[in-house]
């Protein structure tokens, strides 16, 4: 026993718990023998559940057990969406298990084909994480609201009041003195605009001197925590009826700088993925196998898979952290790189690769898709397209047109109108005339200085020394160059895999576009073992139903959006007003984001700041910005929200009162997944194509008068038939052959959305085949296609019952590959180089944002470095967050099972650090930040670089079960398991130039959460 | 064990208990709603019993709570089984492998096990220590899924006073929940820590194989569910059972070989520093939440509203 402890202590346990001691005494739960338990089920099977299939012993086959539902549906604990195939007690209807959907790709390997017979996936389901299985407990809350609650007293009191569903609607939509009855001073005189309101003045500009920001219905926003495809697209087509260009996700506290970096490097497209199970080599930059990613499971499969393989996957992880990737034997390697500078040692790794000539260049020389198939290739770059680089040319920055080259006029499409120097002819020409063209080039054309994507790429990498890289980013040089000859040994058999660590930092755009040009080096897109940008999805949004469409409300919602997304702040009055009065119209009050999206950080600071405009009535959908979001859950912020001149009405809904829904006005109660519709394509990772179909396989919520369990989606349509906006009621929905259709229940709309799925085209072998006798009784479909009968044609009804019976429609996985080359391939142009970013100013200081990616620091928004903001000496530690395979958001304080496993995140730190500091394993310190202090359990570890601290997400609650609250005068009260463990977001460093504004990705758009400074502080108390 | 601060106070309940209880109501979840009569893809109750309300919350238990709604009439089919549950199959001997390079400590087995056999709160069947070998930066990430290992000489049974646990046929160690007292003698004697008592119906308790699943031909849950593809099932009796023929041909290690028990459960790429050196389970839940900070009284009155937002505070 003595070995055990003191061997852990010797390698400190990693993820699970923190460092706890961990030997189980076995003696704790002994009783005397006269204290019987409760009698087990079964004598020998005990309290299992019974089998979901039974076995007939006298023919060997399995057959569906009667006592149980088994329904398909996908999950959502995290974005993965993976299929789930959900077990129903039916004599109880409540969920005991939930197993992976054998259907779907996401949960095995070779997963089942749509034609597979149902039985025969008895024996072989599909796999789900442990937070998959634990998503039953998500649903049964303990702490779980099913009936509207309005706030009595003034707002985030913590005292509720369980309302009517015809009040909400009615309070809501026709506003008034609606918080009279709530005894808070404040607002008790307050005439709120409630929705008729507000849609009354949907004619009327928001602001008559500045056209640019659309109408006062503008004052509308839904601010979405996790809400994705169909779902998402229900909110936005409410939110355009009504006049709102407001309806946002969470994409930018998660990592849409990634996203943004992607679609410069592969136009249009948000996420590439390595072909894992076929890579020989990949480069794991800021995530890692095990931890959260798209998906997480599928991303884990895959490559504990390839790992195993023999002559299969070797990769490296290049991470402040140890995470899961990081495993025993010779296929993985650790880097521990400094927060924020896998830019530095992408550009390093960037100037070895040119000047050892280990870059594919030939595929690089072929500059167009035509020229590089004739040649084998599979996709090609801009690598040899010229950029005008004289900065007095008024085409700086931009592309040399055939034009401007003196060429006469060229393609009519921009994208194709490039010029390169002919590698034949030496000569320039336009690209599509090329067949080959000259890679590195710096010269003039037609008088024009000009300069290729790539040229800019090896001076930009060449503006530091791979020794001086090495000094940034903190990982030797001998060995920045021999991961640079590993990842250039593998032809294109090799990869890089890019998220959350990489793209948090003030200069996460940079680092990203940095570690994509490696990819595009060895030229590996489109091919088996190289990346892929996925197989792409069945389209529920049209074909046979326009579900978007709401043509009476066309041109309604327009202008710049509250965040100040996909918008430049040189077109908005406000600058031009400036210029014309001789003003330096920089900075700006709040940035500008226009090459980013989902911009979710920015809503509440600016609707407290009115900046472009002030808002009416705010939406929290699964919202917990002062939970999520770095430096929100502050003191200020907080008060500022919870006064209602601020924001008059703010409705949340959420399945809990949880971490910022609790200063609401009123709360509607929604479904948890497991009573959810959404349509969802498959993940990138995944190289076939597929939709999944989440839908409702129980219903917990109360129900409205007419019998519907309540939810957003039921909340949004009741308000838009009391508002009577168009799109809603009985003429709502147009099929193909231009016949109208209700919107007045989820499923008029979502099983429309399915009839789509289902019948979108698709080859031979894609076809949707009908429903089964036995796959409606296994998934007691009878009653629910009784309930719904006449939303759809009849003869949609055996492909979409099929659709849902298996949990969505997927494409065959022999489909994923011809031979070397993946069988889904995207052909635009790559780019090496993203004029688009090079054309926009940042709206701070003015200046351009870079074209070709380079080596940038750190800053504010105004350009004060990291260094100098907080400095190394007071503030010795960085702070990383992870999101690990058990947490990776704020919804999982209700899954026990994952608490039991691991009740408390802990802080970890360096064994150098600890030392250094005199802490020990397991003792209580300070997390201390400039915005405050946090108190937590240490966990004193080898896997982490020194001088950074982790926390997992996902503890530290204060609402969401956590603490008390009154409930209609009872007192429910909070759970301390759900209060355990350190939460650092809302001490997380804020950016002194803008107010209530944590640090920010100005280009691409990412809140930062891994550039904080910290310095930890031992617990007095604690000896 | 720390018993929940929650609006419903459930630990262990009759279903009348359970019924009363919903008056108080979880959070709001009225004791009316929901039931099977309900639009839509409800799924029907048996006829004849009255349907139990489908949003109760049992606590921290939600999903491991079969054995509230059911009696012994929940396993009724096995009759046309035989004594299957109690001898196993004949003929067959059951053995997992566990390949670690690819388990990637998801823990999903350590969770579906709990569900699929509703283990109490604080105990586990199977459960995944997490520990790093090596110092920085020569780190590495070591994951060990431990169960029963269904020896072939298991210390377990010969110490039973009450007759109470056995191996079947096949292979499987198991025990008969009706005899056992819960004396503890079978806890202590096996050397890999993989029994426990049992708190709610105070018996030992340990990972069967999910014999329950095995017997009618399906996979244990945690088999099942592995997302890495590192546990397998086999039957050691046949050669072609890929288990059987990877044993055979790759090397493989049990745990602690020197206790003489031989293991019926291997483990591929099982590191040196772990072979002989268990780490424990994954959590001391209850002694946890000392650890968690609980003990702090200034977490207790942390001013319920004012945890959010302050310049300090413990969330403990």
């Amino acid at each position: 026993m003595i070995d055990r402890r003191s061997f852990l202590k010797a390698c400190a346990v990693g993820g699970v718990g923190v460092g706890f001691g961990g030997f189980y005494d076995t003696f704790y739960h002994l009783v005397p023998f006269n204290d019987r338990g409760r009698k087990a089920l079964h004598r020998v099977y005990g309290n299992s559940n019974s089998p979901e299939w039974l076995r007939d012993h006298a023919t060997g086959k399995l057959a569906h057990n009667p006592d149980w539902t088994l329904r398909h549906t996908v999950d959502q604990q995290c974005h993965s969406e993976c299929g789930l195939r959900v077990k129903i007690d039916r004599k109880t209807g409540r969920v005991q298990r939930i197993i992976g959907n054998p259907y779907h790709p996401n949960t095995l390997m070779d997963y089942a084909s749509m034609d597979t017979p149902l039985l025969e996936t008895a024996a072989r389901s599909g796999t789900v994480c442990a937070r998959g299985n634990a998503g039953i407990q998500s649903a049964y809350d303990p702490y779980r609201i099913t009936v509207p609650l309005k706030r009595k007293g003034p707002r985030g009191s913590g005292q509720w009041q369980p309302i009517g569903w015809e009040q909400l609607i009615r309070e809501v939509t026709d506003g008034g003195k609606i918080f009279a009855d709530t005894g808070d001073p404040a607002s008790a005189n307050l005439d709120v605009l409630g929705f008729k309101g507000l849609y009354a003045k949907r004619g009327e500009p928001m602001d008559p001197n500045a056209p640019e920001l659309g109408h006062r219905t503008n004052g509308y926003v839904f601010q979405g925590g996790r809400i994705v495809g169909s779902r998402l697209d229900f909110a936005r087509r409410f939110g355009r009826a009504f006049g709102s260009v407001n309806t946002y996700e969470h994409v930018n506290v998660c990592e849409v700088s990634h996203h943004v970096a992607i679609a410069q490097v592969y136009p249009g497209k948000h996420m590439t993925k390595p072909d894992i199970t076929e890579a020989e080599f990949i480069i794991f930059w800021g995530t890692q196998p095990g931890d959260a990613n798209f998906p997480m499971q599928t991303f884990a499969k895959y490559t504990a898979e390839a790992r195993a393989k023999p002559g299969g996957l070797k990769y490296v992880v290049v991470d402040p952290l140890l995470g899961r990737g990081g495993v025993m034997g010779d296929r993985a390697a650790w880097l521990p790189i400094k927060p924020g500078t896998d830019g530095a040692l992408a550009l390093a790794m960037i100037r070895w690769i040119i000047e050892n000539s280990r870059y594919d260049a030939d595929y690089l020389s072929r500059p167009t898709q035509s020229a590089a198939e004739a040649h084998g290739e599979l996709s090609h770059t801009d690598a040899s397209h010229l950029v005008v680089d004289d900065p007095q040319h008024p085409g700086f920055g931009r592309f040399l047109t055939a034009k401007l080259a003196g060429l006469g006029a060229g393609p009519k499409e921009p994208d194709l109108d490039r010029v390169v120097i002919d590698a034949g002819s030496g000569k320039p020409a336009a690209a599509e005339s090329s067949q080959q063209a000259v890679i590195d080039y710096s010269g003039e054309v037609n008088g024009i200085r000009v300069k290729s994507a790539f040229a800019r790429l090896r001076e930009s990498a060449s503006k530091h020394s791979v020794e001086e890289y090495a000094q940034i980013c903190g990982i030797d040089a001998e060995k920045i160059v021999a991961l640079a000859r590993e990842f250039t040994s593998h032809g294109r058999k090799a990869a890089c895999e890019t998220y959350r660590g990489v793209c948090k930092h003030p200069n996460g755009y940079y680092n990203v576009m940095a570690v994509l040009m490696l990819d595009l080096l060895i030229g590996n897109f489109n091919w088996t073992g190289g990346l892929t940008v996925g197989g792409g999805e069945y389209g529920y949004k049209s074909g046979r139903y326009d579900v978007l469409g709401v043509p009476e409300a066309k041109g309604l919602a327009y202008g710049v959006k509250l965040s100040r997304e996909e918008a430049q702040y040189e077109d908005s009055s406000e600058y031009k007003a400036k210029v014309a009065k001789g003003e330096n119209a920089y900075p700006a009050k709040r940035p500008w984001f226009p090459l980013s999206f989902e911009v979710y950080t920015e809503l509440l600071p600016s609707a407290i700041q009115r900046y472009p405009y002030g808002v009416d009535i705010l939406v929290w959908h699964m919202a917990t910005p002062f939970y999520s979001v770095p430096g929100q859950g502050n003191e200020g912020l907080i008060a500022a929200v919870k006064d209602p001149k601020n924001i008059p009405l703010i409705i949340a809904c959420d399945i809990v009162v949880g971490d910022t829904s609790m200063y609401a006005d009123y709360i509607v109660p929604d479904g948890s997944f497991l009573e959810r519709w959404c349509h969802i394509g498959t993940l990138p990772t995944t190289l076939t194509k597929g939709s999944g179909v989440r839908w409702p396989v129980i219903e917990l919520t109360e129900k409205t008068p007419d019998g519907r369990h309540i939810c957003l989606e039921e909340f949004l349509i009741d308000i838009a038939k009391r508002v009577g906006l168009p799109g809603y009621g009985d003429k709502a929905i147009k099929d193909a052959d231009g016949r109208w259709w209700p919107l007045n229940r989820k499923e008029d709309w979502y099983l429309k959305a399915t009839a789509n799925v289902a019948f979108a085209p698709g080859g031979p072998d894609e076809q949707v085949p009908d429903v089964t006798e036995l796959e409606m009784q296994v998934n007691d479909l009878g009653s629910f296609h009784e309930a719904f009968k006449d939303a759809l044609k009849p003869e949609e009804w055996p492909k979409v019952l099929s659709v849902l019976a298996k949990g969505g429609r997927m494409e065959p996985r022999r489909n994923a590959r011809q031979g070397d080359k993946l069988t889904h391939r995207f052909t635009k142009t790559l780019h090496f180089y993203a004029e688009e970013v090079a054309l926009t100013r940042n709206s701070m200081t003015g200046e351009r944002f870079l074209g070709t990616t380079a080596w940038v620091e750190p800053t504010t928004a105004l350009g004060t470095p990291l260094d100098k903001l907080d400095d190394p000496k007071d503030w010795p530690l960085t702070i990383i967050t992870f999101k690990g395979a058990l947490q990776s958001h704020s919804r999982l304080p209700s899954n026990y099972v994952l608490r039991q496993i691991m009740p408390d995140n802990g802080i970890q730190v360096a064994v150098e650090d600890a030392r250094r500091l005199g802490i020990r394993d397991g003792e209580k310190v300070w997390v201390v930040t400039p915005h405050g202090k946090r108190k937590g359990t240490a966990c004193v570890v080898e896997g982490i670089r020194p001088g950074v601290i982790t926390f997992s997400v996902g503890y530290g609650h204060w609402g969401y079960g956590a603490t008390n609250y009154q409930l209609g005068g009872k007192r429910i009260e909070g759970d301390r398991v759900r209060r355990a463990g350190i939460h650092l977001n809302p001490i997380m460093r804020r950016d002194p130039d803008v107010e209530q504004m944590a640090l920010m990705d100005l280009v691409g758009g990412s809140v930062v959460f891994f550039n904080t400074r910290a310095r930890l502080e031992r617990d007095g108390a604690h000896v | 064990m720390d018993q929940v601060d929650s609006p419903n106070k459930l630990k262990t309940f009759s279903r009348r208990q359970l019924l009363r209880r919903l008056a108080g109501g979880a959070a709001v979840a009225a004791a009316t709603a929901a039931t099977a009569k309900a639009a839509g893809a409800q799924v029907k109750p048996a006829a004849q019993e009255p349907p139990v309300p489908q949003n109760i919350a049992t606590g921290r238990q939600a999903g491991m709570d079969f054995y509230e709604f059911h009696g012994r009439e929940a396993f009724a089919y096995t009759q046309k089984d035989g004594n299957l549950a109690v001898e196993g199959y004949e003929g067959k001997r059951w053995a997992m492998l566990i390949d670690l390079r690819k388990c990637v400590g998801c823990q999903a087995c350590t969770a579906a096990c709990k569900f699929e056999n509703n283990i109490p709160e604080g105990s586990f069947r199977t459960w995944v220590p997490d520990v790093e070998i090596g110092t920085y930066p020569e780190t590495r990430r070591a994951f060990l899924p431990r169960l029963c290992n269904h020896c072939e000489r298991p210390s377990c049974i010969e110490v039973c006073p009450a007759d109470a646990t056995w191996q079947r046929k096949d292979g499987i160690v198991e025990i008969d929940y009706d005899k056992c007292w819960g004396c503890g003698s079978c806890v202590n004697a096996c050397p890999y820590d993989a029994r426990f008592m049992n708190p709610v119906t105070k018996t030992a308790d340990k990972c069967n194989f999910c014999a329950q699943r095995v017997d009618q031909g399906l996979l244990p849950a945690c088999v099942e569910t592995c997302i890495g593809g590192a546990r397998q099932f086999g039957d050691l009796n046949d050669p072609n059972d890929p288990v059987t023929r990877q044993i055979k041909n790759e090397p493989v290690q049990v745990l602690k070989p020197s206790t003489g028990n031989q293991p019926r459960v291997f483990y591929i790429a099982l590191p040196d520093q772990l072979q002989n050196n268990l780490p424990g389970r994954p959590t001391l839940w209850s002694e946890m939440f000392e650890d968690a900070g609980f003990e702090n009284p200034e977490s207790e009155v942390a001013g319920e509203w004012k945890i959010v937002g302050s310049q300090e505070a413990v969330h403990g």
